[in-house]
């Protein structure tokens, strides 16, 4: 599927960070891109930014709502018959300690990084089955979906990781339809995205406070490390030459390896989860 | 330096206290992403970290360089004087690890014992910008510690430099672009000293015990080098270039004369400790007043460890900061 011209794409996600340069990526390549967002001001930048702006078409969508995304979904198919990429990419992160984030919170990041995911499978992947074309659903999960434990990360990684697994089920399933469509999991590590200010996606009253100076400070530290991470465009250059590669897992960075065998291994000797002091030790004990 | 060289016997154990061999092998890479985690835990067990109740802390955010806004943390004992001394701290870690509670540990022991205010810098770590990154923010800490004195109830005449490893070299390099940008400063900032605890202070990596010392606890050859790869990626330097960054490399300075009194302390079983004590003597050479300790039987980073050997060495430099700050002695 090397020859992207004259393709259609469809990002969830799209205005702002990794989606929006998936969306001004695809439309470099010549694809019909239909960038979605809740984010109306977001998708505008995208088509600004865009090399070739008129290849990208900008809807405003709550990825939360199935009925939303299925009337998209149907928009979509009424334009072009065919959906070639499909980016479940909308996401947001809400971090904090376990039992103190409000279930509104909870509730908020799983119907964006789940539900959301789950309803483009559900309006979309039936459509691309009966279309006469290859086609492929890409999920943006995270590393975070391969790796937890992270502290006051409970929300988000949580719903990571069941991105990881939605997404591995539907490769599975679809492997057994004989229509030419595929899955792919997008893990990105540290990149520099607005998703640690998620809270402006949201109405004022619902944003967060964390409370301890403890959270403050471990929100700075990992949003500073992201900040410092790659640029969404090299992750939208890796994914799409992972996508040429025809490769299920995405990963535009593999330096976590080495923590997801720590944790693999941890499992499997059934221990507990390391703590951060002998986190710290191994990290500095063996030069994974 | 010869009798350094021969403190090593090939088929025996360093001569070093055994309080300090529980330490974790250190082994270092240049992996970014595995330096940043590493960053996040030591953030997460600092976090559980407490101060003393004798002491009050508080945070500033001030300018520094690309529009950084750069923490400074003040500790200093409660009903401390106003009018008082200032310890501008920079931490140790390689340049690219953060504060740990020992750092926080050496922030309350100066603040509690030597009567002063301490400001610790939370610098740009390397993994996030190289070199001069954290130099930029050292300075900017000086500077506004300096501007502010006034307000912040320090004498300004009375301000001390002082940091462990990467620590130490950020105030050596702080001390010299200190002297070199009064020049062109109306009101000059007059250091008081320069405190270098086991400073990193030679990026060429090349002395006898920074080649030497390939297993020792804490600090390695591998270490030492992995830190300034990291330290000085993209420098031309680091491509080949002959022209080594002075300012990061404070040993490779021509002109040592007019820097502030130092306080060099070595560790014995170190990569570090040549670099420091030829530093030490250069500065000597220079006739700047120094006082050389070398801490023997120690180890990069002793302090991790209280045992007696971390306690005589840490007391003499506690002796020497209230020697040069004019206090009694350390009760």
């Amino acid at each position: 599927m090397s020859d992207w011209n004259g393709k259609t794409a469809v990002i969830t996600g799209a205005g702002s960070g990794i989606g929006s340069a998936l969306a001004q990526h695809c439309a470099a390549q010549g694809m019909h891109v239909i960038a979605a967002d809740i984010d109306q001001q977001g998708l505008r930048k995208t088509k600004s930014y865009a090399s070739k702006p008129e290849k990208i078409e900008i809807y405003t969508l709550d990825v939360r709502s199935e009925d939303a995304v299925e009337s998209f979904a149907k928009q979509c198919f009424n334009q072009h018959n065919e959906v070639n990429l499909l980016f479940n990419n909308a996401g947001v992160l809400i971090d904090g300690k376990s039992w103190e984030r409000s279930i509104k919170d909870w509730r908020w990041n799983f119907d964006v990084n789940v539900m959301g995911v789950v309803n483009g499978i559900h309006s979309f992947v039936p459509k691309m089955l009966s279309q006469n074309s290859a086609g492929k659903i890409i999920n943006t999960a995270s590393i975070g979906g391969l790796l937890a434990g992270g502290t006051y990360l409970a929300p988000y990684q949580g719903t990571k990781h069941a991105v990881v697994a939605i997404t591995e089920s539907l490769h599975a399933e679809l492997a057994l339809e004989s229509a030419p469509i595929t899955a792919a999991c997008l893990c990105p590590g540290d990149t520099a995205t607005g998703i640690w200010e998620s809270d402006r996606l949201r109405p004022s009253e619902e944003h967060n406070q964390l409370l301890s100076d403890a959270e403050q400070q471990m929100h700075e530290a990992v949003a500073g490390m992201c900040a410092n991470g790659l640029s969404p465009a090299q992750v939208a250059t890796a994914t799409f030459d992972a996508i040429e590669k025809d490769q299920f897992w995405i990963f535009p960075q593999d330096q976590f390896k080495p923590m997801l065998e720590l944790r693999i291994e941890a499992i499997l000797k059934e221990q507990q989860p390391p703590s951060a002091d002998q986190l710290l030790a191994i990290m500095l004990n063996n030069g994974l | 330096m010869e009798n350094h060289m021969n403190t090593r016997n090939n088929d025996k154990p360093y001569a070093i206290d055994p309080a300090y061999l529980n330490f974790p092998d250190m082994t270092f890479t240049t992996n970014l992403l595995k330096l940043r985690f590493t960053n996040l835990f030591i953030l997460a067990t600092r976090l559980r970290y407490k101060w003393s109740k004798n002491l009050n802390i508080s945070t500033h955010k001030i300018d520094s360089t690309n529009g950084h806004k750069l923490k400074v943390i003040e500790i200093s004992k409660k009903g401390l004087a106003d009018n008082a001394p200032a310890l501008v701290y920079f931490h140790g870690g390689a340049f690219f690890l953060t504060y740990a509670g020992l750092h926080l540990d050496n922030a309350q022991m100066y603040a509690e014992q030597a009567n002063c205010k301490v400001f610790m810098v939370d610098y740009r770590l390397s993994t996030k910008a190289p070199f001069p990154a954290a130099l930029d923010d050292s300075q900017a800490a000086l500077e506004w510690v300096h501007g502010n004195a006034k307000q912040l109830g320090v004498n300004k005449e009375k301000i001390i430099v002082i940091g462990d490893s990467a620590g130490g070299g950020l105030a050596a390099s702080v001390a010299q672009l200190t002297h070199d940008r009064n020049k062109n400063r109306s009101e000059k900032i007059n250091l008081l000293a320069q405190f270098l605890l086991y400073p990193v202070c030679d990026c060429e990596t090349k002395t006898a015990s920074a080649t030497e010392f390939t297993d020792t606890p804490l600090w390695t050859t591998n270490n030492n080098k992995v830190m300034w790869e990291v330290y000085l990626r993209g420098s031309e330097y680091k491509k080949g270039g002959e022209h080594i960054p002075t300012y990061a490399s404070p040993v490779h300075r021509q002109d040592l004369s007019g820097l502030p009194p130092a306080y060099i302390e070595p560790t014995e079983f170190d990569p570090l400790r040549d670099e420091a004590i030829n530093y030490a003597e250069a500065l000597k050479k220079a006739a700047v007043e120094v006082t050389l300790v070398e801490a023997k039987a120690a180890v990069h980073g002793y302090e991790f460890v209280d045992c007696e050997t971390t306690t005589k060495y840490r007391k003499i430099r506690m002796d020497a900061l209230n020697k040069v700050l004019g206090h009694s002695s350390t009760e």
